[in-house]
C-alpha cells in the first residue's frame, strides 16, 4: 500500500489549531436538549447489523475496486461507540466507508441539506455540512458526541 | 499528438468522463424512486498515487452509449476482478469548475482532468482528475477533499448515471 495514513492524519499534529477553531464554532452552536436515553434499541440495532455488513464488505484493501484501504476493526468498534451515543431523538445516519479506511456517517434531507461526517479510528470526525459549506474537524474522546455535531444532527431531526 | 488509444492528449472541455463504481455503498438511490440513482461523493474522494492526490476515470470519446460505457466498466473489472455496479458521468468542464476552496469560500485550485495512458496501450482510455492539492499549512486535507467530492456528486446527478445492465444471454446462430 503506497499510504497507509488516513487523509487527516497529519491533524493531530496541529491540535491547538483545532483546539481554537472548535471553541469558535462551540460559541455558535449550543446544544439545547437533555441527552435522552434510548429504550427502543430496534433502530440502533439495526444501524449496528448495518455496520457489521460493512465491515465484512470492506475489511481487504482495494474493496472499492480501486485502491481504497480496509475498514479496520478500530474504525468499526469506534462506529458502534458513535452510534449509541446518538441521542434517542436525533435521526440514524446512513453509514458510507471511504477509501482511507474511514465511516462517513450521513444525513440529507429533501431540501438537499448534507451532512457528512467522517469518522476515523482515533476519534477524528472530519465534518461537511452543505450546502453552506461549513466544515471543521473535531477530536472525540469523550462518551459524548460533541455539542457543535449534535446541534447540526439536529437540523435534520 | 494520438495517445496509444488514438485519443487526442489534451481531454476537451466538452468530453465526458465515466467514474465506474465497483461497490454498491457509493451508489445513491431515491427514497421515492429507486430506479433513480447516483454515484455517491465518496466516489470522487481521490487517493495518493504516490505522487499525487487523483482519482481514474475513462474517457468516453470513443463510446458511442451507455451500452459501451457499461461494457468498458465491466471490462475494466474483469481484468482485476471486480464486480462493475455502474458509472457516474462528468463533462470534463464540470470537473474544471470544481475547485478546493478554503474556508472563507476563495478557489485555492481547480480541479482537472488529464489523459494517463501508459506508453505500452495497456490502460487505454485512462485519465486521472487531478488537482486535489495544495493546501494550507496544518489543514485538515479530507475537509478539502469532502467538499470537492460532494460538488462533483452535484456535477455527476446533473448527467445520467449508467447502472450496469444485466449480462446478455449468448444467442449463437
Amino acid at each position: 500500500m503506497l499510504f497507509s495514513r488516513s487523509i487527516s492524519d497529519d491533524l493531530l499534529e496541529n491540535r491547538e489549531h483545532l483546539q481554537q477553531r472548535n471553541e469558535q464554532l462551540a460559541g455558535t452552536f449550543r446544544f439545547s436538549h437533555l441527552v435522552t436515553i434510548r429504550t427502543d434499541r430496534t433502530v440502533l440495532n439495526e444501524a449496528i447489523d448495518e455496520l457489521g455488513n460493512i465491515r465484512d464488505e470492506c475489511d481487504q484493501p482495494g474493496w472499492d475496486g480501486h485502491e481504497a484501504l480496509p475498514v479496520s476493526y478500530a474504525t468499526y468498534r469506534k462506529a458502534i461507540d458513535f452510534l449509541e451515543a446518538l441521542p434517542a431523538e436525533l435521526p440514524m445516519p446512513e453509514i458510507v466507508p471511504e477509501n482511507d479506511g474511514e465511516l462517513a456517517f450521513e444525513w440529507r434531507d429533501e431540501r438537499g441539506q448534507v451532512l457528512s461526517v467522517s469518522l476515523a479510528s482515533n476519534g477524528r470526525l472530519t465534518v461537511l455540512y452543505m450546502p453552506d459549506r461549513m466544515r471543521t474537524t473535531l477530536l472525540w474522546s469523550k462518551p459524548e458526541l460533541p455539542n457543535t455535531l449534535l446541534k447540526l444532527i439536529e437540523l435534520f431531526a | 499528438m494520438p495517445l496509444p488509444s488514438g485519443l487526442p492528449d489534451q481531454v476537451g472541455d466538452e468530453e465526458s468522463v465515466a467514474r465506474h463504481v465497483f461497490t454498491d455503498r457509493h451508489i445513491g438511490s431515491d427514497a421515492k424512486d429507486r430506479s433513480k440513482k447516483w454515484a455517491k461523493a465518496q466516489a470522487f474522494l481521490p487517493q495518493f498515487d504516490g505522487h499525487n492526490w487523483v482519482f481514474s476515470v475513462s474517457r468516453t470519446l470513443h463510446l458511442k452509449d451507455a451500452e459501451a460505457i457499461q461494457r468498458n466498466g465491466r471490462a475494466i473489472g474483469q481484468l482485476s476482478g471486480r464486480s462493475y455496479k455502474g458509472s457516474a458521468l462528468l463533462v470534463a468542464k464540470q470537473v474544471r469548475s470544481t475547485a478546493m476552496k478554503s474556508g472563507e469560500g476563495g478557489e485555492l485550485q481547480n480541479l482537472d482532468v488529464l489523459a494517463h495512458e501508459a506508453a505500452d496501450g495497456s490502460t487505454p482510455y485512462h485519465a486521472h482528475v487531478t488537482g486535489f492539492l495544495p493546501l494550507p499549512e496544518g489543514a485538515n486535507m479530507k475537509e478539502y477533499f469532502k467538499e470537492a467530492s460532494m460538488d462533483l456528486e452535484r456535477h455527476a446527478k446533473e448527467q445520467a448515471f449508467v447502472v450496469q445492465a444485466p449480462p446478455q444471454e449468448e444467442t449463437g446462430t
